[in-house]
Formats: C-alpha cells, sequence, structure tokens
C-alpha cells in the first residue's frame, strides 16, 4: 500500500540519520555525511509522496481527508500538502535536510572536512529530532480505514496563491537558521569561528535571512488583499512568532558582517545565531501548541505542545552550553565611541529591544494566566512602546555607516548630515502644518526617514557614482526601511475610514466620497456561492467602480469576503462587505482609503532587493 | 562580572528549569478565554416578553426565594438540541428554568419547543443580544447556576453535561 | 417654517450619526472579540460583535461616557475584553520591563572595562 511504502520512507530515513550518527563517533566522516545525505533524498521522496496523495485526493490518508476535497482546484489540492500541521512539520523537516544537503555539496574544501562533518551532524540531529516528533505524533502518513469517499475540505481563507506560497518560503527563512545554528556550533567547537568561517557562512545566513523576509512580507501582502480588514500587520501573535527571529536574525547578519571584516564580534555572533534559531522554533511552538489565540492557530494540542517545548530546551539549551564551554576568550576590542563597531553594537541593542517588546506582548498573556488574570495585549501597547525608539533607531541607523571602523569619525565630515537633519525636522514641520495635522508621531516618523533617505542618497553622490559593489546591498535595504517607514506612518495618519449599512440604490455621502450601490447577483462556483456587488464610487476627481463580494464556501461552512481595490501610483481605495443577515435587505459595508499603501510594499520589496545582491557577494 | 563557567551554566539550567515549567503549565490551562468576571456577582434581574404569552416578565416574577439556572438559547443553534435533554433532567429535578432566546425568529423558537419539548419555566425574547451582553454571555448555548440570593454560582459554555446537573442539584 | 426647523434637525441628526459611528468605531476598536482569534469588535462580523457594537451604539446615544461603557464592559466580561492594556498594576510589568532592558542592555553593552571576557 502507498501509504506503508510512505512510511517506511520515513523509517528507512530515521535510520539512515541515526547511521550517520554512528559513523561520526567513529569519526567516519566521509560515510557520516554521505548517510545524511540518503536520508535527506529519502525524507525528499517521502513529502513529494504525500503530495501526489493531495494531488490525487486520496482520502485514505487521514491528512488528505481532513483538509482536501474533491471540488478543491487542482493548485489548492497540492497546496494543502502543508496546510495542515502534519503536512507543514513534513515540510520543515524537509527544508532542514535541503540546507544541509545543499551545504555538503557546495562546500567543498577538503582542508576542512573536519569542520563540515561537524556541520553536518548537528544538522542531521536537528532533523532527526523533528523527524522522531512527527512519527511519534504527527505522521501525516496514517491511514483512516474504510477509506472515505469525500473529504472535509480546506479552509476557504487558505484558497489564495499568496497563502499557498507563504509558508514555504517562511519555512525557508527560519528554518534555513538551522544550517546557521550548526555553522555556528561547529565553528565554535573547532575553535576556529573567525572571519573565514564568517565568509563561508555568509551566503548560507543571508539566504535564510532573505527568504524569511519574503515570507513575512507574502503573509502581510496576503493579510491587506484577502482579509478585508484594510491593514497589513497586526501584531498577531503568530505574526509576532516569525517578526521575532527576523529581528534577532537581522542583529545576527550585522554581527557577522564584523566578524567577516574585523574578525570581531564573535560572541555576539554565536549568540545571535542560537537566540534566532531558538526563536525560530519558539514560534512554531507557539503556533502549535494552542497556548495563545489567533487566527493561524494550526494543531491545539497541548501534547504536541509539550514535545515540541522539550525539543526547543534541549536545543536551545545545549547550544547555549556549548556556547559558554567554547567561546573564545576575547579582549574587549578598543572601539570609538562613534565608530562602525559601536553602532553595530547599537543597532544589536535595538534589535534585541524591540524583540523583547514583541515576547513580552507576545506571551503577558501566558504568564498573566499563570496568577490567574486575563489581559489582552493590542497594537497600542506595540505602537506606543516601540515608536519612540524606532525615531532614534532611524537616525543611528542613518549616521553609522557614515562612520569609521574602529577609528572615531572626525565629526567635521558629520556637519553635512547635522544640516541634512535640520532640514528634515523644517520639511516635515512644513508637511504637518500645511496637511493640518498636529501628531508629534507622524512629525517625528516623516522627519527620521526622510532623513535616512536622504542621508542614503548623500552618499551615492559623495562616491560620485563609482560602482562600489560593497555600497549597493546595504544602499538598497536601508533605503527599503527608510521608505517602509515612511510609509508607515503616512500610511497610519493619513488613511480613512467608512463604515455604513446601504440598500440596493442608495447613494452614502461623505465629504468628498460618495458610494453608491449599483447592483448585485448571486452565482455559484466550484466550491462555493458567491454574491457579487458593484458600487460606483466618487471621490475628489475621480469616479470609478468597485466590485466586493461575499462568498459562502461548502465544505467546511465559511463565510469570506473578498474585497474589491482601486489603486492609485501611491495608495488604494478598498471596499469590503458583509454578507447580509437574512431578515435584512441592506448590506453592511466598510470602505478605506489607504493612502501611502504601495509604499509599504516598495520598501519591503527593496529590502528583499538588498539582502539578495548580498547573498553572492565574495569580496569585501 | 566574570563567572567562571560551571557557575554560567547552572545559572542558565536553573533559569531553563524555570522558563520550561512556565510553559508547561500554561499549556494546560484553559485555553479558551472563558469569562469568568460575573461568578460570584448578583445576576441581573432581566425582563422582557415571554415567547408564548403577551406578557413581560422580570426573572423575579418567575422564581422566588429558590435557585434557577438561566439557559440561552436558540431554535437555529444546533449544539441547543444537544444539550436539550440535559434541560429536561434538570426539570425532572424541579429545578425552574428560565429560558432566552436568543436573536430567533419567534415562529421557528415556538416551533422548536413544541417539537423538543419545554424544559422552561418561562422563555424570555432577547431579539438583538441585549439581555445576553447583562449577562455577559457571547455566545449559544450558554447556562447559568443562580442561587436563591440571585448570586451566579456557575457559568456553562456550551452544552450542559452531567457535571453542571450534579451541581445545580447539589446546590442548597 | 416647520419644514426649515425639520431640515435643520435632519441634518444634525445625520451629523450626529456619523460621530456616533466614528465612536463606536473608536471604541469597539479597543474591544477583543472574544469568540474571534484575535479580531477585535470592530474587525469582526460574530454574533457577539454585532451585538456588542448595537450595545455600544446604544450607549453613546444614551449619552454615556467611554469609561462607562468601558467599566460595564469589563465587570460583565474581565480585563480581557480590553484590547489594549492600560496602565494599571496589571500591567505595570509589561509597559515597565522594556525599559529595564534597555538600560541594563545598554549597559552591559557599553561598560568599558578592561576585563578579558
Amino acid at each position: 500500500m502507498a501509504s506503508n511504502f510512505a512510511n517506511s520512507l520515513l523509517i528507512i530515513s530515521i535510520f539512515f540519520s541515526f547511521l550517520s550518527n554512528f559513523f561520526f563517533f567513529k569519526k567516519n566522516f566521509y560515510l557520516s555525511i554521505r548517510l545524511f545525505n540518503i536520508s535527506s533524498v529519502l525524507i525528499i521522496l517521502a513529502f513529494l509522496l504525500l503530495v501526489y496523495f493531495f494531488y490525487s485526493s486520496n482520502f485514505s490518508i487521514a491528512a488528505v481527508y481532513e483538509n482536501s476535497h474533491t471540488l478543491k482546484p487542482i493548485f489548492y489540492k497540492i497546496a494543502g500538502t502543508w496546510g495542515n500541521h502534519e503536512g507543514s512539520l513534513l515540510l520543515f523537516i524537509v527544508i532542514i535536510a535541503i540546507y544541509g544537503s545543499l551545504f555538503s555539496f557546495f562546500f567543498n574544501e577538503k582542508e576542512n572536512t573536519l569542520f563540515k562533518s561537524w556541520v553536518i551532524f548537528f544538522q542531521n540531529n536537528f532533523f532527526l529530532i523533528f523527524l522522531i516528533f512527527l512519527i511519534t505524533t504527527s505522521n501525516p502518513f496514517d491511514i483512516i480505514i474504510p477509506k472515505p469517499t469525500q473529504g472535509l475540505g480546506l479552509n476557504p481563507i487558505l484558497q489564495d496563491p499568496l497563502l499557498v506560497i507563504h509558508p514555504p518560503f517562511l519555512y525557508l527563512g527560519y528554518v534555513g537558521f538551522s544550517l546557521t545554528l550548526s555553522l555556528v556550533l561547529s565553528g565554535l567547537i573547532n575553535k576556529n569561528l573567525n572571519s573565514n568561517w564568517a565568509i563561508i557562512s555568509w551566503p548560507w545566513v543571508m539566504i535564510a535571512w532573505v527568504f524569511l523576509t519574503i515570507g513575512i512580507t507574502l503573509g502581510s501582502i496576503w493579510a491587506y488583499y484577502e482579509l478585508g480588514w484594510g491593514g497589513y500587520w497586526f501584531w498577531d501573535p503568530v505574526e509576532n512568532a516569525s517578526l521575532m527571529p527576523w529581528l534577532a536574525g537581522t542583529a545576527l547578519i550585522h554581527s557577522l558582517l564584523v566578524l567577516k571584516l574585523k574578525n570581531q564580534m564573535k560572541s555576539w555572533t554565536s549568540l545571535l545565531a542560537i537566540i534566532t534559531f531558538s526563536f525560530s522554533l519558539l514560534g512554531t511552538f507557539l503556533v502549535r501548541s494552542g497556548i495563545l489565540n489567533s487566527v493561524h492557530a494550526f494543531a491545539n494540542d497541548p501534547d504536541r505542545g509539550i514535545f515540541i517545548l522539550v525539543i526547543i530546551f534541549i536545543i536551545t539549551l545545549s547550544s547555549l552550553i556549548i556556547h559558554i564551554l567554547f567561546s573564545e576568550k576575547n579582549r574587549k576590542a578598543d572601539n570609538a565611541f562613534l565608530s562602525k563597531e559601536s553602532f553595530i553594537n547599537l543597532n544589536n541593542l535595538f534589535l534585541l529591544f524591540f524583540l523583547f517588546v514583541v515576547l513580552l506582548g507576545t506571551i503577558y498573556p501566558i504568564i498573566l494566566s499563570a496568577f490567574n488574570e486575563t489581559i489582552s495585549v493590542g497594537p497600542v501597547y506595540y505602537n506606543t512602546i516601540l515608536a519612540p525608539f524606532i525615531f532614534i533607531f532611524l537616525v543611528l541607523m542613518s549616521v553609522g555607516p557614515l562612520l569609521r571602523w574602529t577609528t572615531k569619525v572626525q565629526l567635521k565630515e558629520l556637519y553635512k548630515y547635522l544640516l541634512i537633519f535640520i532640514f528634515c525636522l523644517v520639511f516635515s514641520l512644513i508637511v504637518i502644518i500645511l496637511t493640518n495635522r498636529n501628531e508629534l508621531i507622524l512629525y517625528l516618523g516623516i522627519a527620521s526617514s526622510i532623513f535616512l533617505i536622504l542621508c542614503l542618497f548623500s552618499e551615492v553622490l559623495k562616491s560620485k557614482f563609482s560602482y562600489k559593489f560593497f555600497y549597493l546591498p546595504r544602499f538598497f535595504s536601508h533605503l527599503g526601511i527608510g521608505i517602509f517607514f515612511l510609509s508607515i506612518f503616512l500610511n497610519s495618519y493619513y488613511s480613512y475610514t467608512k463604515d455604513f449599512e446601504i440598500k440596493i440604490n442608495e447613494i452614502k455621502s461623505y465629504d468628498n466620497l460618495s458610494l453608491k450601490f449599483v447592483n448585485q447577483d448571486i452565482h455559484k462556483v466550484d466550491n462555493y456561492l458567491e454574491m457579487r456587488t458593484k458600487f460606483e464610487v466618487k471621490t475628489g476627481n475621480e469616479i470609478f467602480n468597485l466590485k466586493p463580494s461575499v462568498r459562502k464556501y461548502f465544505q467546511p461552512n465559511q463565510i469570506t469576503s473578498e474585497t474589491s481595490i482601486k489603486s492609485t501610483f501611491l495608495s488604494n481605495y478598498y471596499l469590503a462587505i458583509n454578507f447580509p443577515d437574512s431578515e435584512s435587505v441592506s448590506l453592511g459595508a466598510r470602505y478605506y482609503f489607504n493612502y501611502f499603501i504601495h509604499g509599504i510594499w516598495l520598501g519591503l520589496f527593496l529590502i528583499i532587493v538588498g539582502g539578495f545582491l548580498s547573498v553572492f557577494r565574495k569580496k569585501i | 562580572m566574570y563567572l567562571e563557567k560551571k557557575y554560567k551554566i547552572s545559572l542558565l539550567i536553573f533559569f531553563s528549569l524555570i522558563a520550561f515549567y512556565f510553559f508547561y503549565s500554561s499549556l494546560f490551562k484553559e485555553k479558551k478565554i472563558t469569562p469568568r468576571a460575573m461568578i460570584g456577582n448578583k445576576i441581573p434581574n432581566l425582563q422582557s416578553q415571554t415567547l408564548f404569552k403577551d406578557e413581560i416578565l422580570a426573572f423575579s416574577n418567575v422564581v422566588k426565594d429558590e435557585k434557577f439556572v438561566v439557559n440561552i438559547f436558540a431554535s437555529w443553534c444546533a449544539p441547543c438540541k444537544i444539550e436539550h435533554p440535559f434541560l429536561m433532567e434538570l426539570k425532572k429535578n424541579k429545578i425552574k428554568i428560565i429560558g432566552i432566546n436568543y436573536k430567533d425568529n419567534q415562529k421557528n423558537a415556538k416551533a422548536f419547543i413544541k417539537k423538543y419539548q419545554n424544559p422552561y419555566e418561562k422563555i424570555l425574547i432577547d431579539e438583538n443580544g441585549a439581555l445576553s451582553i447583562q449577562l455577559g454571555a457571547f455566545g449559544v448555548p450558554e447556562t447559568f447556576l443562580v442561587d436563591k440570593n440571585f448570586i451566579i454560582i456557575e457559568k456553562h459554555i456550551g452544552p450542559i453535561d452531567k457535571n453542571f446537573i450534579k451541581k445545580a442539584v447539589n446546590l442548597k | 417654517m416647520k419644514l426649515y426647523l425639520f431640515i435643520i434637525f435632519f441634518l444634525f441628526g445625520s451629523v450626529h450619526a456619523d460621530e456616533v459611528q466614528d465612536r463606536t468605531n473608536l471604541i469597539t476598536k479597543n474591544l477583543r472579540c472574544l469568540v474571534c482569534e484575535g479580531q477585535s469588535v470592530y474587525e469582526s462580523n460574530s454574533d457577539f460583535a454585532k451585538d456588542i457594537k448595537i450595545f455600544v451604539s446604544k450607549k453613546i446615544k444614551e449619552n454615556k461616557t467611554n469609561e462607562d461603557i468601558y467599566n460595564f464592559l469589563t465587570s460583565k466580561y474581565g480585563d480581557e475584553i480590553l484590547f489594549n492594556p492600560d496602565f494599571s498594576k496589571k500591567s505595570f510589568f509589561l509597559w515597565l520591563a522594556p525599559l529595564f532592558f534597555f538600560v541594563i542592555g545598554a549597559f552591559f553593552i557599553f561598560r568599558r572595562s578592561n576585563e578579558i571576557k
């Protein structure tokens, strides 16, 4: 039977993984690496088999039965593979395997076989521990007897192309940091955590970081275009779970840079690598154990939660112990305060601070529940605490790269930037006054993000456009951050929402805006019933139509709202409707004007471009 | 502050155990936010039009100096059908149940009662959910056990079970 | 004359309706939907959320203050219905701990010690 074959693939894979460890301890490194790769191939085959089961709607497999349906379009049937706990866990393991095997394939320095085999050793054990977890608690190949004729269907909210690729990218990101940790632990044990090591590790760390950034961006884009709540980030626990490793990962790549160029910040690098992967695992735990409430929460199962918790503690604790035992005694470097190294320290401080805030906000309800109290921590908390630090962070980020390595910068070199800073303060003030606002946060936000952007461009001008590849990745990423934050502040303060109930042919009028409910009709499509509507919108000098709809899915019974969006260059007009109560003839609707929303996507895109450009850089 | 390695490690293990214990114990706490805010408080003396007779009654018109149960239900609510036998058992134990018909169509509600038998002493209509908010309820079915001094002893979210019946019977 | 007065009152009424809606939005954005997975009452379309929205509108029209409304709802549903933590005994750690973290972190990172790490 097919599933027996799949199960045997899993078991043989575990067997080879154990063998790999065995030969590693016997110091037969060549063999231990080969065995890991075999394990790897087997698990990839198992995964492909699972994809096939979903594709062919094989309902004898429990995971397929619970998450799929014959009426589902092919693309989403395949995506169903990772749209559930067991399947996504298998994907998780596959990615650990792929990163390990790719490293094994690309890293061929004969003189470093010992180092390489230690890396594979650690990677293999991450692989093994999760595979054991999978087989014992979450086997995607569990069978149902007798075989059902129809499945329970996939959640309709997950039937979206963006959402299909969002988990794989996220996993390629934060699971990719498993290799980073393996590299670090190997470097520690072999006492060669130095700039050569950093050069070797750099592409692997950057790729994981880039994928994680892409994954988070896709999730945000999906939330905005699909959920109909007009927003792109909700400080939802699962969103936070992906943001935390990202923050640690960003601190990590900056420390790695210093290690690469100056052979310093070894302790930071290894500690941050541990923190990054631990938070990746913690995120996994938070999502799957049911300990938190979230739109995303997958398997709400305390027993699985315990297992994951134990895994996290084993991995984190042993890594930290290795770090303590093997960290080199490093003489504290004598860097001036106004130097690049010093500012990267500041950068780490700020990023870890942000991480701490997000962590605290996310688990605070859990902490309080231990005292039998309840609380909700909503966006206002995060926005309030983070805002002042973000302004300072943006300014430091603008100044840092202008400093020199190690030695204090000549202050006169900085005068120009002081002028630019003053200009930004004035410029922002003018914007605020002209647009009739009075919010301090908006003022500081515009000033600090424009400062970052201008400093970057002034650097480019200063280098007289000479092609210095070194600057390009940072230029794009930091520019992306500047545009991102500028857009966030503008979007936050200059957007507006209107809620209303409207009957057919009725017109709702507001200041400079009118909406007319023109028509509606009902269609049956694939696996849902859809009510489509048309609204005529007049705002400013524009007249256009928006066509939001609501869908009622059959299997499972769920209602989703499909937003209708009209884009301008910078912004969006966005309309979402609710399924009407059977008793009333009027429809509930929500209209958003989202100002500068495209700037947010542009910023994120540039960050990704910058990261991507730096992956393959060989030279300093 | 320079710590010897073994002290660092023991400190680390110590804090890890605390953190582990903390996460472990919170895994098993009740996950759903079940508002316990009303328990121990006096139940508001709600009044509304009744379902079957054209009259307006308050809780105090229905029960006098005795323990009682308040049950929020609706004809369109599937779990309400599941808990129905348990409600009948409460009635058999001579415990008065006041029904709150939540956001329902009167015709459907009456048909529901006729079909499944009536465990309720009286049924109050909650047309737009206002009464339920007064009770701090957030869905159907939801049931309250109230003592003779109008103090809420227990609140049960979802269909009631044998445990609830036992509590109700044992309450003085 | 009567028509004129009627129009005036009608206009005031509509403006007022807008304000009620705005205030309802403001309040319901700060209320957590207790049957949803992390949405605010404003964002949710569940029965519970709808009931709360109607309730809040009604109380606003009765000239209740925001604080009255929040107090009433927390007495019925507990503090967790408030989406955003205010500064109270329960949450002071939440607000203060990050600041401590920052200060202590800065201290550790930037101490000018000559000790060998």
